[in-house]
């Protein structure tokens, strides 16, 4: 069982900042299926090749306030709306891999951190809601 | 002047006035000669790649220094040296990739006024702009070869001033991480400062707060000639000649219509604007004040994207703001140390720092004005952007700089941001260009809850003095009908953005208000909301027939978190009019199966 950081250790090893409200003495969970907001992530058998997340992350969904990607470790990200950040095909936007022995995190301003650890694989989904039409929850 | 070891730092050769630089590449070369900068068999990029590398290496000194690769353009592997730096020192070589951008846009201007004046033949001004790489290949290889060597003439005569600079931001942050590792605050257990001492540094730092948030609350119409002065200054401080013209405007969405303008005066290229000539530009701005706005963004738009949402010159005048708040956020954590006690002390003064890092980037975005959720600049014909026919809230960051509830020490850190922008913080924001410059005139009129969030309850929350208003419910933007006229359930519902949609049945009266006028029918019971054991439940209502033009239900979802306040946020998300539960309403939302959602092992 891996000991995920308290949330204010992440903000500070990341350079990140959240609402000062959120308690940065909560360790920060680490999900199977989690969500944050508007955004699910969900442990998959699927695979993907993916792109290293870089040490500054990735921003996964931009809103009022970003849900962004952070690694500690190998992750990579596979973007499966080609950077176009609605995506009209459903509302799966990609999958995190994580290695072995390495930790993913969600971070957002209003909704503090997520973590997922290695091995495994996660897909990103956003909400959506009914339109007659799907069409993607927008924030 | 002593000969240092590798790995020693020599405080002489910072204070000797020659600069890191000589001294960096002495001790790497004895011969005191810098061969590769002009040596022809290599590449530019290679050149320059190689030079700061050492640079970078010789200016970090440190025992631990790893063995650190500046690799242009792509991602930096620093994060060792970040973990051990508390607060917001810059990657060095994200600082020094930077100044690769500031190098190359520098070459470019170079290139381009030799080409203005001898017109090389076979390559336009275009070509040579968009060229990344000065390698002479398939075009007029006399004519490029030419022109490159007197742009390295050029950089040769400029290198010392822009590598001192890099060094002595890598001495900044040098300075910084020994007071870490020096860990000269005091403990909570001794208090060097006396009663009366600490009583000064309590009302100091509320001081700053108070100022800070003056200057941000303030509608009087900025002090134009020491705005002009204080940008003028600025481009001195970074060494770019003083902008030619300044041009006024008097909101966000003028400066964003002035930008667009220009930038089809000039060409139509977004890289031309940011190197033009005062001249050239002021013209154009003769045909923008008698002419109508045509909707173009799409040039402006693709150019801003590719300049990163900021100018060489702006980014040069932002990062030169750090070293100076550096100091101020010393001497603030050394008051708060003393007064909050050392556990209370290094939060605050780690919270101060990612708050001036969170400030400076505020600073940034002030500067450049870029609608994050529709990737274009500025605004169009008022403050609710639509792509698909969908309204979109503007990123409030990008256009209204410092919202969002800013505590004490947000304040104060911003406070020395502001400090450091010296006279030019009575303007609202400004943006620099190579040979001129536009300020923003303050707001008429701004408003703020007790949050410090954007609000008004009625009318707009901040106007500006073209009539341009944003109408805002606690922080959240919404269009002008959701608080004035008030919007029906049926508006309300058609919103698709889901922020708004909630501010404005806030603003409507609650959710029960909402309930009741738009007549919703409870459908099943309430549902634990998974994954979210204290919060409030799931609960699906039936629509009254004919309130959207197509069957749904509605989901009412409350978020995990909570507000400052204590309250959660809540939201009303359609879902298909077949569903009868809130488990599996909640899970059609994600698309993944009931069984799965209700597993969910935390919700944040």
């Amino acid at each position: 069982m891996t000991v995920t950081p308290t949330l204010g250790e992440l903000l500070a090893r990341h350079h990140r900042e959240v609402l000062d409200h959120l308690d940065r003495n909560a360790s920060i969970p680490a999900v199977t299926v989690g969500r944050q907001g508007d955004v699910l992530v969900c442990a998959t058998i699927d695979g993907a090749e993916g792109t290293a997340v870089p040490p500054e992350g990735v921003v996964l969904v931009r809103g009022s306030n970003d849900h962004v990607l952070l690694a500690d470790g190998d992750v990579r990200w596979e973007d499966f709306t080609m950077g176009d950040l609605i995506d009209e095909g459903g509302p799966s936007i990609g999958m995190i891999l994580v290695a072995e022995g390495a930790t993913a995190y969600l971070l957002h301003p209003e909704h503090g951190a997520l973590a997922m650890v290695g091995p495994a694989n996660y897909e990103v989904i956003r909400q959506r809601e009914w339109r007659g039409r799907d069409a993607t929850v927008a924030d | 002047m002593r000969q240092g070891q590798p790995g020693e730092r020599n405080r002489r050769d910072w204070d000797d006035g020659r600069g890191a630089y000589h001294s960096a590449i002495t001790h790497s070369r004895p011969q005191g000669t810098i061969p590769m900068l002009t040596d022809p068999r290599l590449s530019f990029e290679d050149r320059w790649g190689s030079m700061l590398d050492e640079l970078l290496v010789r200016a970090r000194i440190s025992g631990e220094a790893p063995g650190h690769r500046f690799d242009l353009g792509r991602s930096c592997e620093c994060a060792p040296i970040r973990s051990k730096i508390p607060g917001d020192a810059e990657c060095p070589a994200w600082v020094a990739h930077e100044l690769w951008l500031g190098v190359r846009a520098l070459r470019d201007r170079v290139v381009t006024r030799e080409s203005r004046l001898e017109a090389l033949p076979g390559r336009s001004v275009r070509e040579i702009l968009d060229d990344d790489s000065p390698d002479p290949g398939s075009v007029d290889e006399l004519a490029a070869v030419a022109a490159f060597n007197q742009v390295v003439a050029v950089f040769d005569g400029q290198v010392d001033e822009y590598l001192n600079r890099l060094a002595g931001w890598a001495l900044a942050m040098d300075h910084a991480a020994d007071e870490v590792r020096r860990n000269d605050l005091p403990s909570p257990h001794e208090s060097p400062l006396s009663r009366e001492e600490m009583a000064r540094a309590e009302r100091r730092i509320t001081e700053l707060s108070r100022a800070a948030w003056s200057r941000i609350r303030d509608t009087a119409p900025a002090r134009r000639p020491d705005v002009e002065a204080g940008i003028r200054a600025w481009y001195g401080h970074v060494g770019a000649p003083a902008p030619e013209t300044i041009f006024w405007v008097r909101s966000p969405r003028e400066m964003s219509r002035l930008v667009r303008a220009l930038t089809e005066v000039v060409s139509g290229s977004w890289a031309a604007l940011v190197e033009a000539r005062g001249d050239v530009v002021d013209s154009g701005i003769q045909r923008f004040r008698g002419s109508l706005m045509p909707e173009t963004y799409e040039h402006a738009a693709r150019y801003l994207a590719a300049a990163s949402r900021r100018t060489g010159t702006t980014a040069r005048i932002v990062e030169s703001v750090h070293p100076a708040a550096e100091s101020h956020l010393v001497s603030m954590a050394r008051a708060a140390s003393a007064v909050f006690g050392w556990n209370d002390a290094h939060r605050l003064r780690r919270d101060a720092a990612t708050r001036l890092g969170g400030a400076r980037s505020r600073l940034m975005e002030s500067l450049a004005w870029w609608d994050t959720a529709s990737e274009r600049p500025g605004l169009g014909s008022g403050p609710i952007e639509t792509t698909d026919g969908t309204p979109r809230p503007v990123d409030t960051v990008a256009a209204l700089p410092w919202l969002g509830g800013l505590d004490e020490a947000g304040l104060a850190a911003t406070h020395a941001v502001l400090e450091a922008a010296d006279s030019t913080a009575s303007a609202w924001c400004w943006w620099g260009f190579r040979g001129f410059a536009i300020a923003c005139e303050r707001p008429a009129q701004i408003q703020f809850d007790d949050q410090r969030r954007l609000h008004a309850h009625t009318g707009p929350a901040i106007r500006f003095r073209d009539g341009w208003a944003v109408s805002a419910w606690h922080g959240t933007p919404v269009p002008h009908a959701a608080i004035d006229s008030g919007w029906t359930p049926r508006d309300i519902l058609a919103s698709g953005n889901q922020e708004v949609r909630r501010a404005a049945i806030e603003a409507s009266g609650g959710w029960h208000e909402f309930a009741r006028r738009a007549r919703l029918q409870q459908v099943g019971p309430d549902v634990a909301d998974p994954g979210n054991p204290g919060g409030d439940p799931l609960r699906l209502y039936e629509l009254p027939h004919g309130l959207l033009d197509e069957p749904a239900r509605l989901l009412l979802v409350s978020n995990a978190s909570l507000e400052r306040d204590g309250s959660r946020r809540r939201y009303g998300l359609l879902v298909p009019p077949d569903i009868d539960d809130p488990l599996d309403a909640a899970a059609w939302t994600f698309d993944l199966d009931p069984a799965l959602y209700a597993s969910l092992d935390a919700a944040r």
